[in-house]
């Protein structure tokens, strides 16, 4: 006798009719190489209205190591390293933990990371486990980032659509 | 004529961005430009468009665009596309630059005598080939 074959479908519980199952989207990596960075999972930076100190933060973390470890880093240091005043780079660094891009491993320490939904140094199955365990927030653009300019009010900003990362539990 | 040797110390060293003193839109643009593929070809980068996306004036745009193209850090070809100078992903990340300069410099892997002879089966594979299993 030959062996059943199991059909599973998808159901509304609410009418009961068989709902046809979403099209699988096509992953953004496309083939065409690796990249460090977790694009296409998160808002774009450029839509955050980041300053050129908060741009340049992100650099220093970037190319410093603190792409899969916190690094200690004070406004004072950071202020000498990218040329800018010590209020600024205090602001820099107060703005982008606020945006979930930088973490901190308590809210008192001179210690910063970047996020691991969207920076990683080293291989995938580390940026998994980093994520797990820091469960870092996602990049949630703030009053700044949502201010549009005088000639945009007009047109409502296109709402960007939110995806898990690697490693990340569904919310 | 003097041959230099290479020096991966010397020949991978890039200026970090945050001492160009970039200012946010250039920033902006070079992120855009990132994310919509222009690291691994060039691309078509529509002015208008961008200037809609980033939220930049045009001419803010275009004075970004030619500040990174005389920076080096995009390279735009003769049909007006932008690529991202490869040495920038060399810049941001400090791993892939360690990898590369350590590649330049490691032996050349060449294969062996061993490498070019056939396969070699394992004695249970031999058997099985030699026996005929009647059907």
């Amino acid at each position: 006798m030959p062996a059943r074959k199991r059909r599973l479908v998808l159901v509304d519980e609410e009418t009961g009719e068989v709902v046809d199952p979403k099209p699988r989207v096509p992953h953004d990596f496309e083939g065409k190489g690796y990249t460090l960075q977790s694009v296409g999972a998160e808002t774009p930076l450029y839509k955050l209205k980041l300053s050129g100190a908060e741009w340049d933060t992100l650099d220093y973390l970037r190319e410093n190591g603190g792409a899969n470890a916190y690094i200690r880093l004070t406004p004072e240091d950071l202020a000498t390293e990218i040329s800018a005043n010590e209020s600024t780079c205090k602001k820099a660094l107060s703005r982008l933990t606020r945006l979930g891009i930088l973490l901190k491993p308590s809210p008192r320490a001179a210690a910063y990371q970047l996020t691991p939904l969207r920076y990683w140094e080293g291989a995938g199955s580390t940026q998994v486990t980093a994520t797990k365990r820091l469960a870092p927030p996602r990049i949630a653009p703030d009053d700044k980032a949502k201010a549009r300019t005088a000639a945009k009010k007009t047109a409502p900003p296109e709402p960007t659509p939110l995806r898990r990362a690697a490693g990340e539990k569904s919310r | 004529m003097t041959v230099h040797a290479f020096d991966p110390d010397a020949e991978f060293v890039v200026p970090p961005l945050y001492k160009l003193k970039l200012t946010a839109a250039q920033r902006c643009m070079l992120d855009w430009i990132e994310r919509n593929g222009g690291l691994f070809a060039a691309i078509t980068v529509p002015v208008e468009d961008v200037a809609e996306d980033v939220e930049l004036a045009e001419s803010t745009v275009y004075e970004a665009l030619a500040r990174l193209t005389a920076l080096g850090l995009l390279v735009r070809d003769k049909a007006g596309e932008y690529r991202i100078n490869a040495r920038y992903v060399l810049s941001s990340n400090p791993a892939l630059r360690q990898l590369f300069a350590a590649a330049m410099v490691d032996p050349l892997i060449t294969p062996d005598t061993r490498a070019e002879a056939p396969r070699k089966v394992s004695n249970a594979d031999a058997r099985r080939r030699r026996t005929i299993r009647p059907v």
